[in-house]
């Protein structure tokens, strides 16, 4: 047993016809769930047999078995007509038990993949000098392995925990952002490309961004993307990581020098720590092959956007007294996360100081006052903006 | 909405997945004593198709487009007399329409549909089409045993041992241009042996040509007919010659069944309701005497499913089906149990093969591979 080894984690996403860039990435998890049912037929796991033969006449005579003897069988309700093993069985192995009442037993000789023409079968016996009466032969019971219809079309998630490693957010990570500046309607809609590890793929989709920050720490974000089609392997690929820009020295978001506008209109003094996710929700078109070499119903041939929905949460020293009369339509707050590096002057590279800013600019949906044990007036608040 | 007329004289747009068409035969029928009956169907464009069409996440170019095109086709035109001699403005205009697999392309007409706008360029689009136009007469498919007409006469010089593996072997036709594609099948037509195609092959009338075969069970040499020529038709499905179907009489009890076979399983759940036949004497409204029918008192009807179809099978289903017509008889078997039995003393009213035909059948295309049909069977007696 050999797993694969990599040394950090290769990643590398792109918008669909533009250049990528390789993720500052912790972790990487692609995982998918496949919608699978059985549908089982009448009788589909009992065997009738109506003739020892090849279904010349239909006329049941039992052999007297000689075991280790095949027999074929003709299958199908007494004095047929014959009818063909059911389709909803993917296989029946060969030396499959077949009981039939009595504690008589025959045995499948060969394998037996159903494809609805199947009303022959060939069986052989463990023991010799008995028969099967013609009622026996229309009772028997075999457990065979059951076809599975795929109910929805197949979609993975690739999660993703990186840094914000750059002063502009990479066009995949921007669920607000735009591909084509002068596309009409301005919503994006272009899919994601790239690859994690020597797996690539090419139809991505961003669902969430998330991050949080507090005082003394680096910031590590969080996305989510929805994942269609075929991944394909290549093995040479993800050595393009390991010579990437990532090995040179990284600019990375930090607690420290990073700020929360907007706070003091709450009645909060101190932010100590904040929480900022966008989540677009989206539709999903499918369309219904034509033809029997058509390969549509694969991967969706839009994926279109409905929602996106900002939420941002912060933590402080305290909040406004008017914590539940505000009156019917709430209040509303204005918030900026500015993102900024330790801005070390002493380095080169990758010292840029302010990296990005998130906004927040709609409705408190959450407050809360504490006090614990240690003797401090803690105040959180939430806000929501429906973006879109 | 902004009525856009264009030229076009199709409907492009693919439908989703959840699509359904719905088929019905419009027959008359007569009932004699006993339950006999006879039914036919009351003219050549008596089995219908409608299709119930979704259209998801469109954008709102394509949904403007889609219900322009469906509205114009009710516009309002100025009296025009054509030099054919009649009013060109008076009837609702048809479509060339390519509905999902496994239907072929025709002319339909749209009568109602529906345009909900979910989100911002977010739209979805219902439709009910109605094919116009189809008659039973496209159908061209072989009954039972060879039709001279419509069939291939395959001959086998020599036999093929049985084995799993593919077996090379040549094959001679001598009625009809025969197409076989890879998967189709070869009956015996002395038993129920099999000769499954492994890559395909067209063979002219009076020509012989090498096959690949494969034989698990062996297969004699002699003649065997095929319905796969040239000349098969279906009404409504694209490319018939995919399916293969038992083609002579089935057998039973040392004769034959002068209908074909529905071999196809149902799902698994079947309700089956009996609601035998019987007379009651209503002397007064308190007082009744129930008297036995007579023969056949208890013909059943069926509403059966058959979910998580293939696509081939699926096809073989609805051609079945279609091939029918929707009043012609055919054998099914019943689950076990209402097979009959080989006791003496099973119910002598209830005869060990059932007869059916089905009236009307819906499919709706799931997802890829996974096709659901649900049938009507009203049972008949044989004669």
């Amino acid at each position: 047993m050999k797993f694969l080894p990599y040394e950090d984690v290769p990643l590398y996403l792109a918008v669909d016809g533009q250049d990528g860039e390789h993720i500052f990435a912790e972790s990487v998890t692609l995982s998918i769930d496949n919608n699978l049912n059985t549908n089982r037929q009448v009788d589909d796991n009992l065997l009738q047999i109506c003739e020892f033969g090849s279904g010349i006449n239909m006329q049941y005579v039992s052999p007297t078995f000689v075991s280790g003897v095949d027999y074929t069988a003709t299958l199908g309700p007494t004095d047929g007509p014959p009818r063909p093993i059911a389709t909803s069985i993917h296989k029946i192995p060969a030396n499959t038990k077949v009981t039939f009442p009595n504690g008589k037993h025959l045995y499948f000789s060969n394998d037996v993949y159903p494809d609805g023409q199947d009303y022959l079968a060939s069986f052989y016996a463990l023991s010799g000098n008995w028969q099967l009466s013609a009622q026996e032969a229309q009772q028997g019971y075999f457990e065979p392995l059951f076809n599975y219809a795929q109910t929805q079309p197949v979609q993975g998630t690739l999660s993703v925990n990186f840094y914000l490693n750059t002063g502009n957010l990479q066009g995949f990570f921007n669920i607000t952002g735009l591909s084509d500046l002068t596309a009409y309607p301005p919503i994006d809609e272009e899919k994601i490309t790239g690859y994690f590890g020597d797996f690539t793929f090419s139809d991505a989709y961003l669902n969430s961004l998330n991050f949080s920050l507090s005082p003394n720490s680096i910031s590590q974000a969080s996305a989510s993307f929805m994942v269609f089609g075929k991944l394909s392997k290549d093995e040479n690929i993800s050595q393009n990581y390991y010579s990437s820009d990532l090995y040179q020295q990284q600019s990375i978001a930090h607690g420290e020098a990073s700020k929360i506008v907007g706070h003091t209109d709450l009645g909060m003094n101190h932010p100590i720590s904040f929480s900022y996710s966008i989540q677009t929700s989206r539709s999903l078109r499918y369309v219904c092959p034509i033809d029997k070499n058509d390969s549509a119903g694969l991967t969706p041939v839009r994926v279109s956007k409905d929602s996106t929905i900002i939420d941002m949460s912060i933590d402080g020293d305290n909040l406004s007294p008017d914590i539940i009369s505000e009156g019917p339509n709430g209040s509303r707050a204005n918030l900026k996360a500015i993102l900024s590096d330790l801005n070390y002057d002493n380095f080169e590279d990758n010292s840029n100081g302010f990296m990005h800013e998130f906004s927040c600019n709609g409705a408190v949906v959450s407050k809360s006052l504490s006090v614990n044990s240690q003797g401090y007036l803690n105040g959180s608040i939430s806000v929501r903006q429906q973006y879109m | 909405m902004n009525i856009s007329r264009t030229s076009t004289n199709s409907f492009n747009l693919r439908p989703s997945f959840g699509s359904e068409a719905s088929f019905s035969s419009i027959n008359d029928e007569v009932t004699f004593g006993d339950n006999h009956s006879q039914r036919m169907t009351k003219g050549i464009n008596a089995l219908t198709m409608s299709l119930n069409l979704s259209f998801q996440g469109l954008t709102n170019d394509e949904s403007n487009d889609a219900i322009s095109f469906l509205q114009s086709q009710f516009d309002y035109e100025a009296q025009n007399y054509s030099n054919e001699g009649r009013f060109t403005n008076k009837r609702v205009g048809v479509f060339d329409y390519q509905p999902f697999y496994p239907y072929k392309q025709h002319k339909f007409m749209c009568s109602d549909f529906t345009h909900n706008k979910t989100s911002f360029n977010n739209n979805n689009v219902s439709a009910r089409f109605l094919c116009v136009g189809s008659s039973i007469l496209d159908s061209v498919e072989a009954s039972l045993g060879h039709n001279e007409t419509i069939s291939s006469k395959l001959t086998f010089p020599t036999s093929l041992p049985s084995s799993n593996s593919n077996q090379s072997t040549i094959i001679s036709n001598s009625d009809n241009f025969c197409s076989l594609n890879d998967n189709n099948f070869i009956y015996n037509s002395i038993d129920y042996r099999v000769a499954k195609v492994q890559s395909s092959v067209s063979i002219q009338e009076d020509q012989q040509i090498s096959i690949n075969l494969k034989a698990p069970f062996g297969f004699p040499d002699g003649v065997s007919t095929s319905q796969h020529t040239n000349l098969r038709h279906s009404i409504y499905i694209d490319d018939p010659n995919d399916c293969s179907f038992y083609p002579y009489a089935p057998k039973h009890k040392g004769s034959t069944i002068p209908y074909r076979c529905f071999d196809f399983r149902p799902n698994q759940s079947i309700s089956i309701q009996n609601s035998p036949k019987f007379r009651d004497a209503n002397l007064t409204d308190f007082y009744k005497k129930f008297n036995k029918y007579g023969f056949n008192p208890n013909l059943t009807n069926l509403q059966l499913s058959f979910n998580g179809r293939s696509d081939l099978e699926a096809k073989r289903i609805l051609l079945f089906l279609e091939s029918h017509l929707g009043y012609k008889k055919f054998c099914f078997h019943a689950q076990s149990g209402y097979g009959g039995h080989v006791q003496p003393n099973s119910s002598p009213s209830k005869s060990k093969l059932s007869y059916f035909y089905c009236p009307q059948w819906s499919h709706s295309f799931t997802y890829l591979n996974n096709h659901s049909i649900s049938a009507t069977f009203i049972e008949c007696l044989p004669n």
